[in-house]
């Protein structure tokens, strides 16, 4: 893991990020990230089980994996953007796939195509939540 | 029986149309084999609006490798790979658990994701995580039923050598097999080994992978036999000396004439004359040559009063060159009859074939086979084809197969014609005639 991170000044109140993500590699790396930051993550298998779970508490950042199963990740981008409670959250989509455009259409905040740096990934979450990243040069 | 469509047309014909639908095929080949090529071209062939597949990696590429590469290839859409195809990575519950839970896991996604086409990449990784054969057999036996349950086109691939095949659980388990082969020069073949009930063309085919995924050329083959039927037209070369031969030996368009001999015994110039006399007749030609490119037979043909170029541009001849030692037969027989269908051509003169047989290296029989069926094609699609051959192998078989032989030399500045086949007692000598 990137060392470069500097651990974030705790906010009063935790912000909760939904991950959607089945790969075991990518969902050690991503709960990695989220503790060095203080963010409280929750991890769903697919797109189903998001929906339900984003109705039931709405998450600060949802991060989600293109490719699911039974409703797959700009599926459920395009729910979420319907919904008018939901449609304010922020969401990155990422994946193997070439498909920032398409992810941006469906109503994506940011696209991230894996595999990615430690550092991008942070960069593209400090969008969204207020975590702090000290560039290793600094 | 419904069929799959692979995604090539001409591996569909060498399937008989295709894949059998919700049955269990095995892609067999070495690495790089473009085993996933082919099961992705097949996905992406059939998911259409509400069909499902899963991908499913086990212990060997991970399954965001399996995708970055095909996402070079032009038939993958990765909007409908996010919307129709399930890919699973294996790889951590298989190191995991073992085989104990895969069965289990497959079953889920059978159930829960309703696919019609299911794919597992590296079926040959499994035997490893058995104890022994006898519990291997059972797992794959449970996995074969699991299949059979669902209506789901399954696709397994595995890293096999042909030799390993025969003795293969997986492929005694599966309906179909194909397999997928790389030589050590990267020429590749696809063979079809079973298909369930149904025929399909066997041994070995060439393939290419390019961009547009894999691209196959059938071998050619003759099924059909030419039609002796009485609607016959005949045919004509209307210049001597060669107009008498014809004429005495009663050809018909479809014929094959074969002029033999040495270099520089008037093979090449007759060919050319024999375009000539077909365009004068309003018939187009074409001529594939292994030696000369245009511009030098461009130079012969002045020899004989002919503006070989200038008909080319007119298109009432068209010129194909090959290099005999970069092509596969199959391939070369496909590519003449597609020149000859979308030009038109009624008479065609293949120059110097002996080039061609010169540089093949594979066995006798085969080639055997391969001349007979050029020649059936040739004759179904009515092409009245003039070869000229040197003095190499398989001139037997040429002389058989060819309705008019005439064996050429020069003496001086006289050329010499002598009918071997087709005419009793043909012969003629003297100058070359210009056109």
């Amino acid at each position: 893991m990137d060392s470069s991170l500097k651990v974030p000044k705790v906010e009063k109140e935790a912000k909760i990020c939904l991950v959607i993500e089945r790969d075991p590699f990518y969902k050690v790396f991503i709960e990695n990230f989220f503790r060095k930051v203080h963010v409280e993550i929750e991890f769903v298998q697919d797109g189903v089980s998001a929906l339900k779970r984003v109705k039931t508490r709405k998450p600060d950042l949802l991060i989600s994996e293109a490719l699911l199963p039974k409703v797959d990740g700009l599926a459920l981008c395009q729910y979420i953007r319907s919904d008018p409670k939901l449609s304010d959250l922020p969401i990155i989509i990422f994946s193997i796939l070439e498909i920032e455009e398409d992810a941006v259409e469906s109503g994506a905040n940011f696209f991230l195509l894996k595999p990615f740096h430690e550092r991008e990934f942070a960069k593209s979450v400090s969008r969204f939540l207020p975590i702090q990243i000290k560039e290793a040069n600094e | 029986m419904n069929r799959i469509s692979t995604g090539s047309k001409n591996l569909d014909i060498i399937l008989s149309g295709g894949v059998p639908s919700d049955s269990i095929t095995l892609i067999a080949g070495p690495a790089g084999s473009g085993k996933s090529v082919l099961a992705h071209q097949i996905f992406f062939s059939n998911l259409k609006e509400g069909f499902r597949g899963v991908y499913l990696t086990t212990l060997g590429e991970p399954v965001y490798k399996v995708i970055k590469n095909m996402q070079s290839f032009e038939f993958f859409d990765p909007i409908m790979a996010a919307h129709s195809i399930d890919y699973e990575d294996t790889g951590f519950l298989l190191s995991k658990e073992g085989l104990k839970k895969f069965n289990d896991f497959v079953s889920y996604t059978l159930l829960n994701y309703s696919p019609s086409f299911y794919c597992i990449d590296g079926i040959d990784r499994l035997k490893y995580l058995s104890g022994d054969i006898p519990e291997f057999e059972s797992f794959l036996y449970d996995l074969t039923g699991l299949f059979s349950a669902y209506h789901c086109t399954t696709f397994w691939l595995g890293t096999f050598t042909e030799a390993q095949i025969p003795l293969s659980h997986e492929a005694n388990s599966c309906d179909n097999l194909i397999y997928l082969s790389m030589d050590e020069q990267g020429g590749r073949s696809l063979k079809v080994l079973k298909l369930g009930r149904s025929s399909f063309i066997s041994g070995e085919n060439r393939c290419t992978i390019n961009e547009q995924g894999i691209r196959v050329t059938p071998k050619l083959f003759s099924t059909v036999r030419p039609k002796r039927s009485d609607e016959k037209e005949p045919f004509l070369w209307k210049v001597e000396p060669f107009q008498e031969f014809v004429k005495n030996a009663g050809l018909s368009k479809g014929a094959a004439i074969l002029i033999q001999g040495e270099p520089g015994t008037g093979k090449t110039t007759a060919g050319l004359r024999f375009i000539a006399d077909g365009i004068e007749q309003g018939e187009k030609g074409g001529i594939v040559s292994f030696k000369e490119d245009l511009s030098d037979l461009s130079g012969l043909s002045q020899f004989v009063n002919y503006d070989l170029e200038s008909r080319v541009e007119k298109g009432e001849a068209s010129f194909w060159f090959q290099s005999p030692t970069d092509m596969n037969l199959d391939e070369l027989a496909l590519r003449i009859m597609q020149m000859a269908r979308q030009t038109g051509t009624g008479r065609l003169f293949i120059n110097d074939l002996h080039f061609l047989f010169r540089c093949y290296s594979g066995s006798p029989s085969e080639a055997m086979r391969y001349i007979y069926s050029l020649f059936q094609v040739f004759k179904l699609a009515r092409l009245t084809v003039l070869f000229s051959y040197g003095n190499s192998p398989y001139n037997d078989v040429l002389q058989e197969l060819c309705d008019l032989v005439l064996v050429s030399s020069r003496k001086e500045e006289d050329y010499q014609f002598n009918a071997l086949k087709g005419v009793k007692h043909g012969r003629f000598v003297g100058k070359m005639p210009s056109v």
